[in-house]
C-alpha cells in the first residue's frame, strides 16, 4: 500500500514537473531529471517495500567495516 | 527592495550557515567535545574558530578576486583539479549531502519521537517535514535567506535566556583547573566542532546565488566571533551544570540540563521552548541541504533549472528518512563515530583546503586573501 502511494506521489510530482520544464523552455533539464527521478523512484520504492529491515547506515558500516550497527 | 533575482548576499550565506549548524550543534557538541577534550572540551570551538577562519580565508582567496573568479565551489574545482576532478567532487559532495540530509530528516523525526511522542509512526513526523520542505525548495532562495534572518534572532533571544538562567546552576570546578598539558585536549575536542563548521564549504555551491562574493572576510569575522561565543557558552553551561563525565554518557546533554532550569520554584519545562526551535533549525538544515543538493545535481548533469530537482530530492529525502538508519540509537553511534567524523573534515576542510593550494600553485587565485573591496561600508 505505502509503495503504491509513494508510486503515485512520485508519478504526480513528475507529470506536473515534466509538463512545466517542456512548457518553460528547460527542455535540456529533461534527461537529467528523469534519470535522478528514476533512480530516487526505484530506491524509494525498493527501500520501502523492504520496511524497517534496511538501514543505510548499517550498509556503510558493514561496507567499510567501521563498526557502530547496533 | 525585498526579493531580486534568485540572489543572496554573503551575510545571508553566513546566517544560513549558523541556522543549520545549531541543530547538530545541540545534539553532538556537549557529549563530543567532553569525550574527545575531557575538562578541556569547553574551549573546542575556541580552537576550531582558528581552523574556520583559515577556511573562510581560503574560501574568500578563491571566490572574492574580482574577474576571474569561479562562479561556485564547482567551478573552483574545475579550476583546480580540471574538469575529471570537478566531477568526481561533484559526485562525491552529492552523494555526501544526500546523506547528510536523509541523517537531518531521520533525526527530527527520532528527537520528536523521544521527547513527545514515543510510539508514533515515523512517517507521521517525516511526511509533514518533507511537504514544507519541497514547497520551500521549489520556491526562491531569497525567501528561505529572510527565513533564516528572522529566525537567528529568535535563536538569540532564546539561546541568551537560557543562558541567562543557566547561570546559578555552573560549578567552576567542573570546568577548571585546566594545566598547559589540556592544550592538547582542546585541539582534539576541535576535531567534532571543526566536522560540523565545515557545513560553510558546501554553502559554496550557491555560489551562483551569492552577490556580494568580495566581502567574504568583512561578514567572516562577525560570523566567527557569533558562532564560537555561542557554542563556547553551550559547553560552558553544560559542562559547567553536570560535569564533563556525566556529559559524555547523555545521549542529548543540553535538552537534559535545560531540564534542569527552574526559576523561583515555578517556571519551569524550559524544555518545551528548546525543541521548538530546534525543529525549526531541523527545517533550516533539511532545507539548505535540499537546496545545496540540486544546485550540486544542477552543475553536475549541466541542467539549466535548479527547481528542475525538487522532486527528486524530495523522493530520496523521504526514501533515505526511512531507510537510513533501523533506529535512533544506530543513527547516534553513526554521528559519533571516528571515521564519520573524519570523512566530515576531509568534505568539509580539507578537500577545499587541498582545491585552494593546488590553484594557488597553478595561479588561478592568489595564495594571499584579498583585501575587502569597501571595507566600510
Amino acid at each position: 500500500m505505502e509503495v503504491t502511494v509513494f508510486l503515485a506521489v512520485a508519478l504526480a510530482l513528475c507529470v506536473n514537473d515534466v509538463r512545466r520544464m517542456r512548457g518553460g523552455g528547460a527542455r535540456r533539464d529533461l534527461a537529467p531529471y528523469l534519470a535522478l527521478t528514476a533512480v530516487a523512484v526505484c530506491a524509494g520504492a525498493a527501500l520501502i517495500a523492504r520496511g524497517g529491515s534496511v538501514s543505510v547506515i548499517g550498509l556503510i558500516n558493514d561496507a567499510f567495516n567501521i563498526g557502530g550497527r547496533t | 527592495m525585498i526579493l531580486n533575482n534568485d540572489k543572496i548576499s554573503v551575510r545571508q550565506i553566513f546566517i544560513m550557515f549558523i541556522m543549520s549548524t545549531f541543530s547538530p550543534a545541540i545534539r553532538l557538541f556537549p557529549a563530543l567535545c567532553a569525550s574527545y577534550g575531557g575538562i578541556a572540551g569547553w574551549l573546542g570551538p575556541v580552537v576550531a574558530a582558528a581552523g574556520l577562519q583559515l577556511l573562510i580565508a581560503a574560501l574568500s582567496s578563491m571566490f572574492g578576486h574580482g574577474a576571474g573568479a569561479p562562479a561556485d565551489l564547482g567551478d573552483a574545482f574545475e579550476m583546480a583539479f580540471g574538469r575529471a576532478g570537478r566531477q568526481i567532487a561533484l559526485v562525491l559532495y552529492l552523494a555526501w549531502t544526500l546523506l547528510l540530509c536523509s541523517v537531518y530528516v531521520r533525526y527530527y523525526a527520532e528527537r520528536l519521537m523521544s521527547t513527545i511522542f514515543p510510539n508514533a509512526d515515523i512517517r507521521f513526523f517525516l511526511i509533514p517535514m518533507l511537504i514544507l520542505v519541497g514547497i520551500a525548495a521549489r520556491g526562491r532562495i531569497e525567501a528561505f535567506a529572510r527565513f533564516s534572518e528572522i529566525t537567528i534572532l529568535l535563536f538569540t533571544a532564546v539561546f541568551a535566556l537560557l543562558f541567562l538562567f543557566f547561570i546559578p546552576s555552573v560549578k567552576i570546578g567542573n570546568l577548571l583547573p585546566l594545566t598547559p598539558g589540556d592544550a592538547v585536549s582542546a585541539a582534539r575536542s576541535a576535531i567534532p566542532v571543526m566536522s560540523i563548521w565545515g557545513y560553510i564549504t558546501l554553502f559554496f555551491f550557491l555560489g551562483g546565488h551569492i552577490k556580494n562574493r568580495d566581502k567574504i572576510k568583512k561578514y567572516a569575522r562577525s560570523a566567527i566571533t557569533y558562532i564560537t561565543a555561542v557554542t563556547a557558552l553551550m559547553l560552558i553551561f553544560v559542562t559547567g551544570s553536570l560535569g564533563y563525565r556525566t556529559v559524555t554518557r547523555m545521549p542529548a546533554p543540553f535538552f537534559s540540563a535545560t531540564k534542569l532550569i527552574q526559576i523561583v520554584r515555578s517556571v519551569d519545562r524550559m524544555e518545551a521552548i528548546l525543541l521548538s526551535l530546534w525543529v525549526v533549525s531541523d527545517f533550516v538544515t533539511i532545507l539548505a541541504f535540499t537546496f545545496i543538493a540540486m544546485n550540486i545535481a544542477k552543475k553536475l548533469f549541466g541542467a539549466a533549472e535548479v527547481r528542475s530537482f525538487a522532486s527528486p530530492m524530495l523522493l530520496l529525502g523521504y526514501a533515505g528518512g526511512l531507510a537510513v538508519a533501523s533506529n535512533g540509537l544506530e543513527l547516534e553511534r553513526f554521528s559519533s563515530n571516528a571515521a564519520v567524523i573524519a570523512v566530515s573534515v576531509f568534505a568539509g576542510t580539507v578537500l577545499p583546503l587541498a582545491a585552494y593550494l593546488t590553484g594557488a600553485v597553478r595561479g588561478r587565485w592568489p595564495l594571499k586573501t584579498p583585501p575587502d573591496a569597501h571595507p566600510g561600508r
